[in-house]
């Protein structure tokens, strides 16, 4: 256990909001895009890790963490994605779909890690300039060409490729520095 | 140009579900969940406030009990005499141009005043409550109930008290210095440091209160000492008047001619003013 997380939970635990307001700052949209792993829609995977947060903080006296608080806020999540799936009977082929029964620990594990690789490069992309990080998001997220691009945000063709190889690099320096997993 | 293999699709999507959380407004909406609301605040706030207030209220209250703080009240009697009444029932007659202060509310444990000037004071009695007259920063006059008068002479920076009734405990102001203890008929003058006291009393010590001079075969130059005070002009007494002389009469609120006149006809004496001091000198 790290310590800070050691720390976090220990404020929580004594009711601190300010510690629990640090945990759910950290962890609420790397979870939430996780459990999208898990649910179909974004609003319901929200719903799920906002249950979950309240959960946590409701039972905090009786919650024990021994591991890791990552894998254990993951793990609670995903155990609550899977909750919701059998309880809603509709979503069946949900259950199929996943295999659920079949999911090994080491299959979330991957799961997990693949999130906060994910989260990474988020936190990366967040940390671009403002035109940097909406032209970046055009050309990836939106898909749209270089010029498409450029004709929107009338700009020239060359800026907006100046600026797309900014965001690729920094996402390289940062990722590069990473241990292999 | 899409260079979107199926990892980027994936990646990307999720990149954008990322940034569409909205994390403030889901933070909130969590803690209202949990009941980190406003109101909570507001009434920890509130209670918080409350303690605080409780809490210094009693620090205050009970300071006021082992340390009142006491307002104090100061009556100047300026050019009349004037009668003051104590919180504790005591009264006290202040001669002119006397000053006193004392609290508007007694300590429980002593009753203190400062004085400058001269001044009658008859006590309520009360043992526990000692009676502590502080002259002039210079001497202490205490008494637990009695009726007394101090005066301070500013000639001579001679402090003087007279008992009427009861018993009074007279010292200098500095410490370690003697305490003399005075009764009925006696008065004591702090002078220099020193005290020392007088047996024979001067009857007419509370003229200045009572408008009353009693003279009983007191001699002339006694007679004209204490005139001189009681009216605050200067009497000489010319060589061709005896020593000898003595006066005895009761003058009640007479003005100072009257005085003048009757002690020159039953001594056989004449008077005139020059350069506004009164000089006896022997009729013919």
């Amino acid at each position: 256990l790290k310590n800070r997380d050691v720390h976090i939970i220990k404020g929580i635990r004594a009711g601190r909001e300010s510690a629990f307001e640090v945990l759910f700052k950290d962890y609420y949209r790397p979870l939430s895009v996780f459990a999208l792993r898990y649910m179909s829609d974004l609003e319901l995977a929200k719903e799920i890790v906002q249950g979950f947060f309240v959960h946590l903080y409701e039972n905090r006296k009786s919650i024990i963490i021994t591991n890791s608080l990552e894998s254990y806020l993951y793990q609670s999540v995903r155990n609550r994605c899977l909750n919701h799936i059998r309880q809603k009977k509709t979503q069946k082929q949900h259950l199929d779909q996943f295999n659920l029964k079949q999911e090994t620990s080491e299959n979330l594990e991957e799961k997990i890690q693949a999130t906060e690789l994910e989260h990474i490069i988020f936190q990366i992309i967040a940390s671009l300039p403002p035109q940097c990080q909406r032209i970046f998001n055009l050309s990836r997220v939106k898909g749209l060409s270089n010029s498409e691009i450029a004709v929107q945000l009338d700009i020239s063709k060359r800026t907006v490729e100046t600026q797309i190889s900014n965001a690729l690099k920094a996402l390289r320096n940062t990722l590069g520095d990473l241990p292999v997993k | 140009m899409k260079p979107k293999n199926d990892i980027d699709e994936h990646l990307f999507s999720n990149l954008e579900s990322f940034q569409s959380i909205d994390l403030e407004g889901d933070w909130h909406k969590v803690r209202r969940r949990i009941g980190f609301n406003k109101k909570k605040t507001m009434r920890y706030f509130w209670q918080t406030a409350a303690a605080v207030i409780l809490i210094l209220g009693m620090g205050f209250m009970i300071q006021k009990l082992v340390f009142p703080t006491q307002q104090l009240v100061a009556v100047q009697a300026g050019s009349q005499i004037k009668e003051v009444v104590l919180p504790d029932g005591s009264s006290v007659t202040l001669n002119k141009q006397a000053e006193l202060i004392y609290p508007e509310k007694f300590n429980r444990r002593h009753r203190e005043l400062e004085l400058t000037g001269e001044a009658y004071f008859e006590v309520a009695h009360n043992p526990d409550q000692p009676f502590t007259v502080n002259v002039d920063q210079k001497a202490f006059v205490r008494v637990l109930g009695t009726s007394f008068n101090i005066s301070h002479n500013t000639n001579d920076e001679s402090i003087s008290v007279q008992v009427v009734e009861g018993k009074v405990a007279f010292s200098s102001i500095q410490k370690g210095s003697e305490q003399i203890i005075l009764v009925k008929d006696e008065q004591a003058t702090l002078r220099q440091g020193y005290i020392s006291k007088k047996e024979a009393i001067n009857m007419n010590f509370l003229s200045w209160k009572t408008g009353k001079l009693i003279f009983d075969h007191t001699s002339i130059g006694e007679v004209c000492q204490q005139l001189q005070e009681h009216y605050g002009v200067e009497i000489i007494l010319d060589k061709s008047v005896p020593g000898e002389l003595t006066f005895t009469s009761t003058l009640d609120n007479q003005d100072l001619d009257s005085v003048l006149d009757e002690i020159s006809l039953v001594l056989g004496l004449k008077y005139s003013y020059e350069n506004g001091k009164v000089v006896f000198t022997k009729s013919n």
